[in-house]
C-alpha cells in the first residue's frame, strides 16, 4: 500500500470511529445525559464504562455527546469558512486591480488576527455559546480560505482556455461554474479539511477557557477543564476526552494529507 | 533595503490602524451594553443613562472612536470597569509573566525543532525519520492545554518535582521560585509548538538537500556536513524564518490558554477574566496589545527574512 493511501485510510478510519460514536449517540446512549444515579466519581468499569464525573453523570455518555459538538463544530465552521471564504476569494480574484489590492491587505490583517483572538473578541460581545464559537472560528477560517481562493482564481483566469471561453462568448457566471470552480475545488477542499482539524482544536480551547459551549453541554474541552480538579482521583476523566480529541484531529489531518497527495 | 523598509513600515502602521478600527467597531457593534457591567440587575432607565454618560458611550460612535484613539496614542488604555484600576498598569504588571513565558517557550521550541527537523530530513531513510514524522503529526493534533494538564499530573501532582500552578506573589523577587513556576508552562508550549516547526524545518531542509548547488558543493569535495552548514543552512533558513515569526505570535497566543491551565497571572488570564466579566476596557486593552505584538513580530520577521536573503528585496517589487 502506498504512503498516500495509508494516510488516507488510517485517517478515514479514525474519523469514522468518532462519527460512528456520534451517530450511535442519536439512537442509543448508555445513560441519560443528566442521569446522576451512578454516584459521584465512580471508577471505570461495570455499568459505567469510563466511570462518572463529579456530579455523577456517566462519562461515556458525555464523551459521545461531546463528539456531536466536535463534529458539529468541524462541519459548521467549514461551512461558514468555505462559503464566506470562497465567495470573497472569487470576488477578489475577479475584481479590478485596485479593489483586489485592498482586499488582499484586509485579508492579510485578518489573518494576522489569530483565530483564537478573533473568536474571543466575538465571544466577548456576543456571549459564550456553541453557535458564537462556530461562527467566530468559521470567520477566521474564511480569511485563510479567501486568500487561497483568490490566488487560485487568478491562476485559472490567466489560462488560455478561459480566454478561449470568453472569445466563444460564454458569460462570466457560466465560466465560474464550468471552469473556475471545478479547477480550484480540489485544493480548496483539502485546505478546508485541514482547517476542520484546527477548528475542532479551537473550539476545545475556547470551551476549556469557559468561552465556548456553556455547561451542562459536554464539549470535550469543557470536560477536560472539569476533570482537571479531580485528575488524581479520576484520571480517566482527564484522559478520555483528550484521546478522543486527538483521535479526531489526527484522523482529519491524515485524511487531508492523503487527499492532498492524491490531488497532486 | 531602505525603500522596502519604508514600504513595510507603512503597511505596519496601516494594519495597526485598521486593527484598532476593527477592534473598536467589533466591540461596539456586538450586542451587550458596557453600562450593564456597572449596574445591578434591574437598574432604572435613569441609572443606565447616567452610567452611559460616565463611560462616554452616549456620545456619537465617531467621537468615541477619536477619543479612544487619542487615549491609546498617549498610552492611556482607560480604566477597568470592575477594579477601576488603569488597564495600562495592569497589563504592565502582567507582562513579567507572559513575556518570559513566551520567549523561553519560543527559544526552547526552536532548540528542539531545528536539530530534530534537520535530522528527520537528512536521515529520512533511517528508522527515526518516519518516527519523528509520526511524533510531529501527533504533536500538531494535541491541544496545548491537554499537554499542560498531563504534565501537571505527572510532574507536579505525582512526582511533586515542580509547582502545579500559580506564580510567586512578589513576582521575580525570588527568581528561583519564579523560574520554577514557569518550567512546566514553558515546556508545554514548547512541545506543542516544536511539533509544527519540525515539519517546516524538515520540508525546508529536504528542499535544500535536493538542490543543485548542494550537489555541486559535494562534487567540489565538501563533506556532507560542511556543505550543508556552509551552503544549505542559510537557504533552508529563509522559509523557516517566515514561519518562526508566525510561530512566535502563535506562542504568545498559546500562552493565553496555557496560562489558565497553570493559573499564571499573565495577559491570558486577564483577557479571559475580562471577557467573562464584560470588562470592555480590559478586553480592548489586552486585545490591542496582543494584536500590536503579533503585527510587529510579523514586521520583524519579514525584515529578518530579507537580511538573510537579499534576493527577496528585488522580488518583492512585483
Amino acid at each position: 500500500m502506498s504512503c498516500r493511501s495509508l494516510h488516507l485510510y488510517a485517517g478515514l478510519l479514525l474519523v469514522l470511529i468518532v462519527v460512528g460514536g456520534v451517530l450511535l449517540s442519536y439512537v442509543w446512549l448508555p445513560f441519560s445525559p443528566d442521569d446522576t444515579s451512578g454516584g459521584r466519581l465512580a471508577p471505570p468499569g461495570g455499568e459505567h464504562l469510563l466511570g462518572t464525573d463529579k456530579l455523577g453523570r456517566d462519562l461515556f455518555t458525555q464523551l459521545l455527546i461531546g463528539g456531536r459538538i466536535a463534529i458539529g463544530t468541524a462541519l459548521g465552521a467549514v461551512t461558514v469558512g468555505g462559503l464566506l471564504g470562497v465567495t470573497a476569494g472569487l470576488l477578489a480574484g475577479f475584481a479590478s486591480r485596485w479593489l483586489d489590492d485592498a482586499v488582499a491587505v484586509v485579508l492579510d490583517i485578518l489573518i494576522a488576527f489569530p483565530t483564537l483572538l478573533l473568536a474571543m473578541l466575538i465571544v466577548a460581545g456576543a456571549g459564550a455559546s456553541l453557535a458564537t464559537a462556530v461562527f467566530a472560528i468559521g470567520l477566521a477560517m474564511a480569511a485563510i480560505v479567501a486568500r487561497l481562493t483568490r490566488v487560485l482564481v487568478k491562476q485559472v483566469l490567466s489560462k488560455d482556455y478561459i480566454t478561449a471561453a470568453r472569445v466563444a462568448g460564454i458569460s462570466w457566471p457560466r465560466i465560474v461554474v464550468d471552469h473556475v470552480l471545478p479547477n480550484i475545488a480540489p485544493t480548496v477542499l483539502v485546505n478546508l479539511a485541514l482547517q476542520a482539524g484546527l477548528a475542532v482544536l479551537a473550539e476545545a480551547s475556547l470551551s476549556y477557557l469557559g468561552l465556548g459551549t456553556p455547561p451542562p453541554n459536554a464539549s470535550w474541552g469543557r470536560m477536560l477543564f472539569e476533570a482537571q480538579a479531580t485528575v488524581l482521583t479520576a484520571p480517566v476523566a482527564a484522559l478520555a476526552p483528550g484521546i478522543a480529541l486527538v483521535m479526531l484531529v489526527i484522523g482529519v489531518n491524515l485524511t487531508a494529507d492523503g487527499l492532498r497527495r492524491s490531488v497532486r | 533595503m531602505i525603500r522596502y523598509l519604508l514600504r513595510r513600515t507603512a503597511i505596519l502602521l496601516g494594519s495597526l490602524f485598521l486593527a484598532a478600527v476593527a477592534l473598536f467597531v467589533l466591540l461596539r457593534l456586538l450586542p451587550g451594553d458596557p453600562a450593564n457591567a456597572l449596574l445591578p440587575v434591574g437598574a432604572t432607565a435613569e441609572q443606565i443613562e447616567a452610567a452611559r454618560r460616565e463611560l462616554g458611550t452616549d456620545a456619537p460612535l465617531l467621537s468615541q472612536f477619536l477619543t479612544w484613539l487619542h487615549d491609546v496614542a498617549t498610552l492611556d488604555l482607560g480604566h477597568s470597569l470592575i477594579s477601576t484600576l488603569p488597564v495600562g498598569d495592569e497589563i504592565a504588571g502582567r507582562l513579567p509573566v507572559t513575556v518570559p513565558l513566551t520567549l523561553a517557550a519560543f527559544v526552547l521550541a526552536v532548540l528542539i525543532a531545528v536539530p530534530v527537523g534537520v535530522l528527520a530530513a537528512a536521515r529520512a531513510d533511517r528508522w527515526y525519520g518516519p518516527v519523528i514524522n509520526a511524533v510531529a503529526q501527533l504533536g500538531i493534533a494535541v491541544p496545548a492545554f491537554w499537554v499542560g494538564l498531563l504534565l501537571v499530573t505527572v510532574f507536579a501532582l505525582n512526582l511533586r518535582l515542580l509547582p502545579a500552578g500559580g506564580f510567586p506573589t512578589d513576582g521575580w523577587g525570588d527568581p528561583a521560585a519564579a523560574v520554577e513556576a514557569l518550567i512546566l508552562p514553558v515546556v508545554t508550549i514548547a512541545l506543542v509548538m516544536s511539533a509544527s516547526l519540525i515539519r517546516y524545518v524538515r520540508a525546508a531542509t529536504l528542499d535544500v538537500l535536493n538542490a543543485d548547488f548542494l550537489r555541486t558543493a559535494r562534487a567540489l569535495g565538501a563533506g556532507p556536513v560542511e556543505a550543508f552548514l556552509r551552503h544549505g543552512l542559510r537557504n533552508a533558513a529563509v522559509p523557516v524564518i517566515a514561519v518562526l515569526a508566525m510561530e512566535l505570535a502563535t506562542t504568545f497566543l498559546g500562552a493565553v490558554v496555557v496560562e489558565s491551565v497553570f493559573t499564571l497571572p499573565g495577559l491570558g488570564g486577564m483577557l479571559t477574566k475580562g471577557i467573562s466579566q464584560h470588562d470592555y476596557p480590559v478586553i480592548q486593552g489586552v486585545m490591542l496589545v496582543s494584536t500590536a505584538t503579533v503585527l510587529v513580530v510579523g514586521f520583524l520577521g519579514d525584515l529578518a527574512q530579507r537580511l538573510v536573503d537579499p534576493r527577496l528585496l528585488h522580488r518583492a517589487a512585483s
